[in-house]
């Protein structure tokens, strides 16, 4: 636990320098390309723009939430979920990538993770001022209800984090984790809510209830509760939810750093 | 305490697993079954002081721990046991210069140069005067992979140098520039060295250390051989070669495979208790000589396998999580799963909110 502990801290008194070396990142990423940085909003940009066409027009069913237009209340959750799906990948990636470099210097290997999941959110950011700007068109104002997003955003953050350091470790012993976890994801895309509210669909109860233990389902219906006012974290089903994310979050933890640290010294040689 | 030291080793040991197949890593890793591998030691309790602003060199043959060493100090990989205190910054500079290959030199000057904790701004600063140093001119914008090597451990010391640490560490790196360059390096090095910097030299090559040593270390398979004056340690280093040479070849290899396998043999409890005679010959009561010991030896190291206390609590927060999703699932409240846990079998079949 005291390593867990000692890594958690790690990321705080190295902020500056996920700061600075997520900005270069975000920066030497898009370096070749015509349109540099747009890209990272074109993308996003055109991906909901089909499901909006197939989930809101051509599969049209009613409003997901009661009084919610099918438009924002998608973009509030695709948002998170974007940012979610890229930063897991990134992650597992990064210690990966980077072993040749930090083998060969001193550098806290455990911040790797944070600085993906910083870079990338300049991009959530935008989606989700996007979002809001499609609430807006759509009459919906903030409410109190918006103070629940920073728990959310706390909460999303931690789960990054916590999948981070897991994956990335087990990334470099198991090279074959990276693939699962890409098939994983893409599975999970249709079981977090995102495109269609399976609490309103005809699954049966049980199936449901099930569903929502999912932690991405969590974050992604948290943030759109918060941001369209429509639930608070200590109402159930979140309480049950809430416990049980952050047991999920902590069980996660422990055995991430834990086998960061056993391995730390050896993922050289492992590769 | 004496506070004049800038790093300190004590009873520094340094262990390899020598796995024979992926398999065996793999088991190990995830913990499964008891694979039985041999261990090898690379330093077997080394224990050192240098102080500030002293320039240390460390010679010995190849495999006699000098890269494992410097390694240690510069925070790359931990010890096995043993205390190390390092005070300050430290710069590494190996031949491999840990470059990224398909970044350009300039890109991997500001990589390298924010991983070390400088600003964007810091970094421009030193930017051209690195550029100027390693002398590659034009062919900063090019992939560091089409540089020639010599160009590439130019470009690696050159940032190291100029990130401006307090203790710098230099693994053999010199031997690969021609002598140009070398001569630029020795005068850096001269440089940092009348800045009252510490520097830890490793190298194969006598004449360099000669030249630029206040100390010699001298280590051979695993322990410090030699500590003392550069030219005396040298000196009989260089009688140990030549003896060594004269020997035949048979006699030669017979002598490193015994030293090897002394180094796998290598107990770390038998290690622990001569450390323990020690203290208790030095007339400390031996209760104490074992605390003392063992304080020294694992106070900074982290354990291998979990604590009893984390144990508990994982086991708790995973009975905890499987408890919530199930009442989650059944759709029964808490209370009511905590009365009569047998309903969480008999989940609700209607819609419960």
């Amino acid at each position: 636990m005291n390593t867990m502990f000692k890594i958690i801290s790690d990321q705080f008194t190295n902020f500056k320098i996920i700061r600075r070396m997520a900005k270069y990142d975000d920066r030497a990423n898009y370096q070749s390309h015509y349109l540099g940085l747009a890209w990272e909003f074109l993308n996003p940009l055109i991906q909901i723009g089909i499901y909006y066409l197939v989930f809101g027009v051509a599969l049209k069913r009613g409003d997901p939430m009661p009084g919610v237009p099918y438009l924002p209340w998608m973009v509030m959750g695709i948002a998170p979920w974007l940012y979610m799906n890229k930063t897991t990948l990134d992650a597992s990636k990064s210690i990966y990538q980077q072993v040749g470099l930090v083998s060969k210097m001193k550098f806290p290997i455990n911040v790797l993770p944070s600085i993906k999941i910083m870079g990338n959110l300049y991009s959530f950011w935008t989606m989700m001022a996007f979002g809001v700007f499609l609430m807006f068109v759509n009459r919906i104002w903030p409410t109190i209800s918006w103070v629940q997003f920073i728990y959310y955003f706390i909460c999303m953050i931690a789960l990054m984090y916590a999948l981070g350091i897991f994956n990335s470790t087990v990334s470099v012993l198991v090279r074959d984790w990276q693939i699962a976890l890409q098939s994983v994801l893409r599975m999970l895309f249709y079981m977090s809510g995102v495109l269609f509210n399976f609490v309103t669909s005809n699954f049966p109860p049980v199936l449901v209830r099930l569903l929502e233990l999912n932690p991405f389902y969590y974050v992604i219906n948290g943030i759109r509760e918060s941001l369209l006012s429509k639930g608070w974290v200590w109402q159930q089903p979140n309480l049950n939810l809430t416990i049980s994310f952050w047991l999920f979050i902590f069980i996660v933890m422990i055995f991430g750093s834990y086998l960061h640290n056993k391995f730390r010294a050896n993922f050289v040689d492992l590769i | 305490m004496d506070n004049t030291y800038k790093i300190k080793l004590e009873n520094v040991t340094k262990e390899y697993d020598l796995f024979k197949s992926k398999s065996d890593k793999l088991k190990n890793f995830f913990n499964i079954g008891k694979v039985d591998v041999p261990h090898f030691w690379s330093l077997k309790g080394v224990s050192l002081t240098i102080k500030k602003g002293e320039t240390f060199g460390i010679i010995g043959v190849n495999g006699s721990g000098k890269s494992t060493i410097s390694n240690i100090i510069s925070g790359i990989i931990p010890q096995t046991t043993g205390m190390v205190d390092v005070k300050g910054d430290t710069s590494i500079i190996a031949i491999g210069a840990g470059l990224k290959r398909n970044l350009t030199g300039a890109e991997n000057i500001r990589l390298k140069g924010l991983m070390q904790g400088l600003t964007i701004k810091e970094i421009d600063e030193v930017r051209d005067s690195i550029i100027d140093f390693a002398d590659i001119g034009t062919f900063i914008d090019q992939p560091v992979k089409d540089y020639s090597s010599g160009m590439r451990s130019r470009l690696g010391f050159a940032i190291a140098v100029h990130i401006n640490p307090d203790i710098m560490i230099i693994d053999e790196a010199l031997s690969v520039g021609d002598d140009t360059f070398y001569q630029k390096c020795v005068d850096k090095i001269m440089e940092f060295k009348e800045q009252g910097k510490t520097i830890l030299f490793v190298s194969h090559s006598l004449n360099q250390v000669k030249m630029i040593c206040d100390r010699v270390a001298w280590m051979h398979f695993g322990e410090l051989r030699e500590i003392g004056e550069t030219e005396e340690v040298i000196e009989h280093y260089r009688k140990f070669s030549s003896d060594f040479k004269k020997k035949t070849a048979k006699e030669r290899k017979k002598y490193q495979q015994d030293k090897k396998k002394e180094q796998i043999k290598f107990n770390i409890d038998e290690y622990r208790k001569s450390l323990i005679e020690d203290e208790v010959k030095k007339g400390i009561d031996k209760n104490q000589a074992e605390k003392d010991v063992q304080e020294r030896m694992y106070h900074q190291i982290t354990p291998d396998k979990m604590s009893l206390t984390t144990r508990i609590v994982t086991g708790i927060a995973i009975l905890g999580l499987a408890f919530f999703a199930l009442v989650n699932i059944s759709g029964h409240s808490v209370t009511n799963s905590l009365e009569h846990p047998t309903t969480l079998m008999h989940p609700v079949q209607h819609k419960v909110r």
